[in-house]
């Protein structure tokens, strides 16, 4: 029998978490008031400004900040619902360890919901949505989650005002606009990136002909301790890219380095 | 510097090669599997030749693995250095030349092993070392004093051969109880003999080269029959480095009775020549050499000749009616009557019928002429002669042998007048009645009178007087044909000389006959030798016996006198692993650094 995907006592102590994302919560911060001037308290969206749309809901602050004209969009207020988006293309499933470890955080998070009462509702590489209010079927369906062989792409949501969080390396050309339509939907959103290091854990220098996991596509490099170090230097600056994004979009970032234990993220997840 | 296995260092140049081909050779990129590219294609990727060879660069790790590897593979070849100045820095070298250092031991000659120990010695002298080269067998000769030069050395030990002469160590010791001093190493080369010299004066080494073969012996026997008895020659020949040599030689019939004997000096390598004459021959002579009691050197020759007694006589018989003489003739063994005017007959016996031909070409016993021929006078005929007794001589003497000539009684007899040949054998008060003796060459018997007409065919001893007759007339058998290092044929021998026509090697041999001539040995030292009542043949010409199984000495120079060397396989072995643990640390602490 094959083990758990988590363990009891990681199950009991994710069972007392709160995720501070929550469906509940946002109606209870402003409860549907109207302030006095200018716009109600009712739960809104802040969004890419589209065609139709009205000018009158452009939020110049926020146009500013993001040097894009952005909008602000009154969500109804739905309670008892987290969505998680899920990456499952093969860059994730490179390092099986990996994957594995990347599936238990998804029921941690998962868990933690399901334990206030939440709904989960869950997108793959597709539009599809599986929904749990189970903690044990929940689990089940994490252990045999599994990775698509084709390029993942973030799915078509509505936009609402429910939760989402979105666990994913972003190890694409277009991580940005990943990260706007993430923010597009919701006002809530979480991004676990997933921080993976699998070329830099190539021991021997030489000559190397990496490989795509995704694309296929080739390239052929000599390896050394400089190389190495160059790559490092510009993932780092990419991981600091991505987390100015995501602050500039309203969307909290959370690291997820392949090696740091479960509990220690879920801290950072739920704090 | 020697090396023990050449081949490890041909195995270790390919290595040493393989490895640097390997080196300048582009490895093949290996395939990793990563999530995405786009990061990396913001990098500076250096672009890969298309060439397969990488520019050669001075790499500190990779030189040292090459000098493991040659370290390891210098100890595979098991390298040694010879010690030199172990020697001491006078040396002399006294090389046997004596006659018996010719011998062919396992193909090679003895002087030719004698000068590779020589060789093997110059080499290993010390720098400062003088060496001195002698020469012995019955003198002693210096070739070279007090050389430095080790290529006029080798030269000198080169033109060393071996001459007819026996040696003489004495010689030998006493010029070196004149010459060399306490201090000095005599290295004396030569064949077994020289154990037997004692260790007196300088410091003597003795190196032995060749097998024991004996020295000695009966290299030849010839027996030729006469028209009046047997001379037998036998051939001895000895050589080897004793001082002197003295042998007894013997010869006795089957029943051991001895014969002959005689002493034999020798001084020198000179073949003896040792002959007796024998008026009967036995069926078989033995003839022996063995040592006087005062010569303590082993030696054991002896050899076996076995008398032709199948020989067969071819007699041409014509004479007419007469019936006892046929009958006589038949009776006796190993003769054979032929047709008359048989050219290939070995003797006449006529009546003076037909004309004597002349001149003769075989014996001829002619009797009763009854007129003057071209052999014998006739002068007149008598009735009833009384024989009278007759002192004969020798060779004639044998044909009265057991006959009893005083009963003889004759019917009527001519009377002969002898020849400037001829002598009589028999005769009465009124002539001579019967003679002998050789004409041309050839043995003639003539008897006047008619067999009919006497006695004697109702004698016993008929058949004793024609035996005796046809014996004197039988013409000597032909001089041996056969020559040294001739291949015999021979015919099925039995006891007691097998014969072992084929050697082990696919050569003819040949030793003894029971026929006609006997013994032929091949060359020097070789012969039949009985080994454990076996007996052994010699090649003839190649002067090696063929199943004697003599151990052949290791040429190489015994330890304690020459040292072959301090390997250096434990240093370069040592070397290499240390050279081989640095190279695996070195890796492994850039692997850990990186």
């Amino acid at each position: 029998m094959d083990d758990p995907l988590l363990t009891a006592s990681e199950i009991q102590w994710l069972l007392r978490q709160r995720l501070r994302e929550r469906g509940q919560a946002i109606p209870a911060r402003d409860g549907g008031q109207r302030a006095p001037f200018g716009r109600g308290l009712e739960p809104e969206l802040l969004r890419r400004y589209q065609y139709g749309d009205d000018v009158r809901r452009i939020d110049w602050a926020a146009t500013l900040r993001m040097q894009r004209p952005m909008v602000r969009q009154t969500l109804p207020v739905a309670a008892g619902v987290l969505r998680i988006v899920v990456d499952v293309s093969p860059s994730m499933y490179v390092n099986a360890a990996h994957w594995s470890h990347l599936r238990r955080l998804v029921a941690a998070i998962g868990v933690v919901a399901l334990a206030a009462g939440d709904r989960v509702d869950v997108y793959l590489g597709s539009d599809e949505m599986s929904a749990f209010v189970d903690v044990s079927r929940w689990l089940n369906w994490c252990a045999t989650m599994s990775q698509q062989p084709t390029s993942w792409r973030f799915p078509a949501l509505s936009a609402s005002t429910h939760p989402m969080v979105l666990c994913g390396d972003l190890l694409h050309p277009a991580w940005s606009d990943v990260l706007t339509q993430a923010s597009s939907h919701t006002s809530q959103t979480v991004v676990c990136h997933w921080q993976s290091n699998d070329t830099v854990d190539i021991p021997d220098d030489g000559e190397y002909q990496l490989c795509d996991s995704e694309t296929g596509e080739q390239l052929t490099i000599l390896l050394d301790a400089t190389l190495r170090a160059r790559y490092q230097h510009v993932r780092q600056s990419w991981y600091a890219e991505v987390q100015t994004t995501c602050r500039q979009l309203g969307i909290r970032y959370v690291a997820v380095p392949p090696t740091t234990a479960l509990m220690t993220l879920m801290a950072e997840v739920v704090q | 510097m020697n090396l023990l296995y050449p081949w490890a260092g041909i195995v270790t140049v390919i290595l040493l090669l393989t490895m640097t081909f390997w080196h300048l050779l582009r490895p093949r990129a290996r395939t990793q599997r990563v999530a995405a590219l786009w990061l990396w294609r913001t990098l500076p990727v250096e672009q890969r030749a298309m060439r397969p060879w990488v520019a050669p660069q001075p790499w500190w790790l990779w030189l040292l693995r090459l000098a493991v590897v040659a370290c390891i593979g210098a100890a595979a070849m098991a390298p040694s250095l010879p010690v030199v100045g172990t020697l001491p820095p006078t040396v002399l070298i006294a090389i046997d030349r004596s006659a018996s250092m010719a011998t062919v031991v396992d193909g090679i000659p003895r002087s030719q092993q004698a000068k590779r120990l020589a060789h093997a010695l110059v080499d290993a002298l010390a720098p400062e070392s003088v060496v001195t080269i002698v020469a012995f067998d019955r003198s002693v000769e210096i070739l070279a004093s007090q050389l430095r030069d080790r290529t006029l050395a080798h030269t000198i030990i080169d033109g060393i051969e071996p001459r007819a002469v026996a040696g003489d160590f004495a010689q030998l010791q006493r010029w070196a109880q004149l010459s060399a001093s306490s201090r000095q190493v005599l290295y004396v080369i030569g064949d077994d003999d020289a154990l037997f010299v004692p260790n007196q004066h300088a410091l003597w080494r003795a190196l032995p080269v060749g097998g024991n073969a004996a020295n000695q012996g009966i290299t030849g026997v010839r027996v030729t029959r006469t028209a009046t008895d047997w001379h037998v020659d036998v051939r001895i020949e000895a050589s080897g480095s004793a001082p002197s040599l003295s042998r007894i030689v013997s010869a006795s019939d089957a029943d051991g009775q001895l014969i002959e004997a005689a002493q034999l000096d020798w001084m020198s390598a000179t073949p003896q020549q040792w002959q007796f004459t024998l008026a009967r021959v036995p069926s078989v002579l033995h003839i022996r050499l063995e040592p006087t009691p005062a010569d303590a050197l082993a030696f054991d020759d002896d050899f076996v000749w076995q008398a032709d007694t199948n020989a067969q006589v071819l007699v041409d018989l014509a004479v007419g009616d007469d019936v006892f003489l046929p009958a006589a003739l038949r009776s006796l063994p190993n003769v054979t009557l032929t047709d008359t005017d048989n050219t290939n007959s070995d003797l006449l016996i006529t009546d003076d019928v037909a004309a004597i031909p002349t001149p003769l070409t075989q014996g001829v016993w002619l009797i009763n002429p009854v007129r003057t021929n071209a052999l014998i006078t006739t002068t007149t005929r008598i009735e009833a002669p009384r024989i009278e007794p007759l002192v004969v001589r020798a060779p004639t003497a044998n044909l009265l042998r057991d006959i009893d000539v005083m009963q003889l009684e004759l019917l009527r007899a001519g009377v002969l007048q002898p020849a400037y040949w001829a002598q009589p054998w028999l005769q009465s008060s009124a002539g001579v009645h019967a003679v002998a003796g050789m004409v041309d060459g050839f043995p003639v018997v003539v008897s006047a009178f008619d067999i009919r007409e006497s006695n004697l065919p109702l004698r016993s001893d008929f058949p004793m007087l024609v035996r005796n007759i046809i014996t004197y007339l039988t013409p000597p058998m032909r001089q041996s044909v056969w020559q040294t290092g001739e291949v015999i044929p021979l015919a099925t021998i039995n006891q007691p000389m097998p014969v072992l026509q084929q050697q082990p090697s696919g050569g003819q041999a040949a030793v003894v006959a029971v026929g006609d001539w006997y013994v032929l040995r091949g060359a020097w030292q070789v012969g039949a030798y009985r080994i454990d009542d076996r007996w052994y043949a010699v090649t003839i010409g190649d002067a090696r016996e063929s199943a004697v199984d003599r151990p052949m000495p290791d040429l190489a120079l015994p330890a304690p006198v020459l040292p072959s060397g301090v390997s250096m396989t434990t240093w370069l072995g040592l070397f290499g692993l240390l050279g081989l643990l640095l190279e695996r640390g070195v890796t492994w602490y850039t692997r850990r650094s990186t």
